[in-house]
């Protein structure tokens, strides 16, 4: 069963971010890159765009999920170099810090638009 | 446990007990396997850095206001050199986003014993991909 201590949990939500970003990624690149080739974007579109509550939560779901995805992934690449428990928790630290410092970033700058 | 010494050298565990070491200097293709965990880091570890710029800069810029938002997203979205990167990103995106439906599907136990040949058609679905944005992209990189 999902369990916190013995990484399952991690591992779960490392598989259920991935999922979702796969949508949300895939929505975000058609959208912004992919579906007028050449259109610069512009700050006003952006404040319309994120007016609309499935878009703000799009970009939310993208923050937040692609942030997890991303810091814990480094945190396993980081755990295959077999550091110690104090190592371990130190990078562990870091990783929750730059995460949270990165998701009240990007939301103040999201929630701007609302 | 006794009689077992274990010495790590660039991360490899080496069994003295067994008596298996590797020769480093005798070149052995690759698995697919490996192919695919190397691919999954390394576009990991640039998805990720790359996320973290992201989203600081475009954070920054939003907060300044539209003028620095503007100016910044017109200058990034006209230069051939960012559009060439946006492409190198996408590919990124496509390998490590695909290998990772492989490797969820593999998780749920579906195709573990045709790992190579849904490797081989992931890569092939990535080239299909990444063709199709190069080509929708290419009229602004030449233009």
């Amino acid at each position: 069963m999902i369990n916190k201590t013995d990484g399952t949990l991690s591992w779960f939500l490392q598989r259920v971010t991935a999922v979702g970003l796969i949508f949300l990624l895939g929505v975000h690149l058609w959208l912004l890159h992919y579906k007028n080739p050449g259109e610069i974007i512009k700050f006003g579109d952006v404040a319309i765009r994120l007016r609309t509550l499935t878009f703000f939560f799009v970009d939310m779901g993208l923050l937040t999920f692609g942030l997890y995805h991303a810091l814990n992934g480094i945190n396993n690449i980081i755990q295959d170099y077999g550091i110690g428990t104090t190592g371990r928790r130190s990078i562990g630290f870091i990783l929750v810090i730059i995460g949270c410092v990165m998701v009240f970033l990007g939301g103040v700058s999201l929630f701007k638009f609302v | 446990m006794k009689g077992i010494r274990t010495v790590t050298r660039r991360g490899l565990s080496i069994s003295a007990k067994t008596g298996y070491i590797p020769n480093l200097t005798v070149w052995k293709p690759m698995a697919v396997g490996m192919w695919a965990w190397w691919l999954h880091r390394i576009t990991g570890l640039a998805l990720a850095a790359y996320l973290l710029i992201h989203v600081s800069l475009m954070s920054i810029a939003i907060l300044k206001g539209p003028e620095l938002f503007d100016s910044l997203l017109s200058m990034l979205m006209t230069s051939k050199l960012f559009l060439i990167f946006d492409l190198g990103l996408f590919a990124a995106v496509l390998i490590h986003g695909i290998n990772g439906v492989r490797l969820i599907l593999f998780d749920l136990g579906i195709g573990m014993r045709r790992q190579k040949e849904i490797f081989w058609f992931a890569m092939a679905l990535v080239a299909a991909l990444f063709i199709w944005s190069f080509l929708r992209i290419l009229p602004e990189i030449v233009r």
